[in-house]
């Protein structure tokens, strides 16, 4: 019941997602302009369709991104936006923006290199990672990426501070075929990875002792999780920026949706919805001013993220 | 002996805390390990478990190292109750207890008919069959204390390791949990180690008890050569007086 409630609201969503734009398109005329194949109609082929997909498989990509993290680091705030990951993708970002490189392979390079300072931070001899001190790590590392960031965009000129600035908040704007197809296939095999992995994660959230108690290889599991997901969610910034809030909020809300524990697939959906939804209000809301997804990425996600709090504790849960 | 340590060292944090323990403990039995705080019965009890780094020496079950194990393998055998576990937020008693079946699931498989059995009798044992739909966060201490332990009688390994089993629990609650361990040695044949603070029950459920001290083995065997004034003595510095519970025959300590 509940998943044919979810699979009618992201049809419904997509559905409306390609109608909407400055051309508004009636049911009937979306069927035509699908039906009719690349060929004809390159209003839906060639840009709304690339577009929806691009929103689609970057929330889902951000959302398991985040989950993955919160269980790992059992803590419902770690997610790559707060542990460093997001800010070292914008700063690679805008420092490749800034030498006339792209901006892709700067987010993607930046996001990893922080990746990396934070595990070799956070790596003990005795323990391996150790959850507290990766989240520590990672915020501090987070901090220092967005000061160069400042560093970097208060000496550019105007011209490139503006460029870099409207990568900054994320977007979906002129996103086509190209972006979609990286996105999608950083996502399948990583997503598939990692949903595979769900009841490793299950018994990490349980403790240390009580997950190698279980039969699992800690050592191995962890960084490999941990490497795969910041993997994901530097690849899922690199295409669209650093769209806030959707890693962070995906894993509560699909929590909320779920029985407890991680619900990865449901942090998935919850992420695509969200990106799919900010987008959909950054073109319809208002079309002039093109304002960037990521702006009402926030302002959905977080009212979203207090309502499933508010219920749960409501509920006893939390 | 099923469970054998010979001369174990264990640092933590650069600590020497186990400075060459040597100690049998006999299959299908239960046995207790007593102490005072930071004596390192917790650490004693984790390594046997395999979760620490042997800084020396060895520990076996049923002749083979621990260390050495699998690690699939190795929770097929050996099951612990750490001495504080905090469940994920929001999981419900059920789902915590079924995290024990885990080591006995196939990759990619849902549970079996036999799991979710052993799942519910899990839950009966320890008396929260009615409660497996409550979120773990609703139950009260005593309560989420027996959900963690119905997720390691879930996990029905032949080693069963208990960190303070019966802290939180009410008087007929903690006879309970250790009539429980007792049940789980003679119809079940299932070998009991677990750390205890009441030296009175130490004494009239386990058939034998190890008194530990700063990392060291003070004394070892029946309740009734263990629990000596001398013993206590040394290791609490504390003076008292042994009685004979008339009922058990057993040893009944009545500090001074
Ligand atoms: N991770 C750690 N790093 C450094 N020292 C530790 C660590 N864990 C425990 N210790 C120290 O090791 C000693 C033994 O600890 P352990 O937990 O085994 O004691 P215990 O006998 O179980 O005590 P209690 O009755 O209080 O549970 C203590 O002195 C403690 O301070
Ligand atoms: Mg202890």
């Amino acid at each position: 019941m509940r998943a044919a409630v979810l699979f009618v609201a992201f049809l419904v969503l997509t559905g409306l997602s390609l109608a909407a734009g400055r051309n508004w398109l009636t049911p009937i005329a979306l069927w035509q302009g699908l039906a009719a194949g690349p060929a004809e109609d390159f209003l839906i082929w060639g840009l709304r369709l690339p577009r929806v997909i691009c929103a689609l498989t970057v929330g889902a990509g951000l959302g398991l991104s985040g989950a993955v993290f919160q269980s790992l680091l059992r803590n419902p705030l770690a997610s790559p936006d707060v542990i460093g990951i997001t800010q070292g993708a914008a700063f690679g970002a805008v420092a490749s923006l800034l030498a006339g490189g792209a901006a892709m392979a700067g987010a993607w390079g930046g996001g990893l290199l922080a990746m990396c300072m934070i595990f070799g931070l956070s790596l003990t001899r005795q323990q391996g990672i150790e959850p507290r001190r990766m989240v520590l790590y990672g915020i501090a590392t987070g901090i220092t990426a967005s000061a160069g960031l400042n560093i970097l965009i208060t000496r550019a000129g105007d011209a490139a501070a503006g460029q870099a600035m409207a990568w900054l908040a994320g977007s979906l704007n002129g996103r086509g075929w190209p972006d979609a197809a990286i996105a999608f296939a950083l996502f399948l095999p990583i997503g598939v990875g990692l949903t595979a992995a769900s009841r490793v994660l299950d018994r990490i959230e349980l403790g240390d002792d009580l997950a190698r108690a279980l039969g699992t290889r800690l050592a191995l599991w962890r960084p490999l999780l941990i490497l795969a997901a910041a993997f994901l969610a530097a690849g899922m910034v690199a295409v669209a920026g650093p769209l806030a809030f959707v890693a962070f909020a995906a894993g509560p809300i699909a929590r909320g949706l779920g029985r407890g524990g991680p619900n990865l697939p449901g942090a998935a959906f919850a992420g695509a919805m969200l990106v799919l939804l900010a987008d959909l209000a950054a073109r319809v809301l208002a079309p002039s001013a093109l304002l960037p997804a990521g702006l009402y990425t926030a302002v959905l996600g977080a009212p979203w993220l207090i309502w499933v709090v508010t219920r749960r504790i409501s509920h006893g849960q939390l | 002996m099923s469970v054998s340590i010979e001369n174990l060292k264990v640092s933590l944090g650069g600590r020497s805390i186990l400075k060459g323990l040597s100690l049998d403990l006999p299959g299908g039995e239960v046995s207790g390990l007593i102490g005072p705080n930071g004596c390192g019965k917790t650490t004693l009890l984790r390594s046997i478990a395999g979760l620490l780094p042997l800084q020396g020496g060895s520990i076996s079950w049923r002749h083979r190292q621990v260390a050495q194990m699998k690690a699939g393998e190795r929770a097929r055998q050996i099951a612990i109750l750490p001495q504080s576990a905090q469940a994920p937020e929001g999981m419900k008693v059920a789902d915590l207890v079924a995290r024990g079946r885990s080591p006995h699931l196939r990759p990619f498989r849902p549970m079996s008919r036999a799991d979710r059995d052993a799942v519910q009798r899990a839950l009966a044992d320890v008396g929260l069959e009615h409660l497996g739909d409550r979120p773990v966060a609703a139950l009260s201490g005593g309560q989420r204390q027996r959900a963690w332990i119905a997720m390691v009688l879930a996990q029905d390994t032949p080693l069963v390791l208990l960190d303070e089993p019966t802290t939180f629990l009410d008087l007929p609650h903690q006879v309970d949990i250790l009539r429980l361990a007792r049940r789980l040695s003679t119809e079940h044949g299932k070998t009991v180690v677990m750390v205890l603070h009441d030296l009175n029950f130490a004494a009239r459920f386990c058939d034998r008890i190890a008194a530990l001290k700063e990392g060291q083995l003070v004394a070892e065997g029946a309740p009734e050569t263990v629990l000596t004034q001398q013993t206590i003595g040394q290791m609490f510095g504390m003076t008292c007086r042994i009685l004979s519970d008339p009922r058990h025959n057993t040893p009944f300590v009545l500090p001074d």
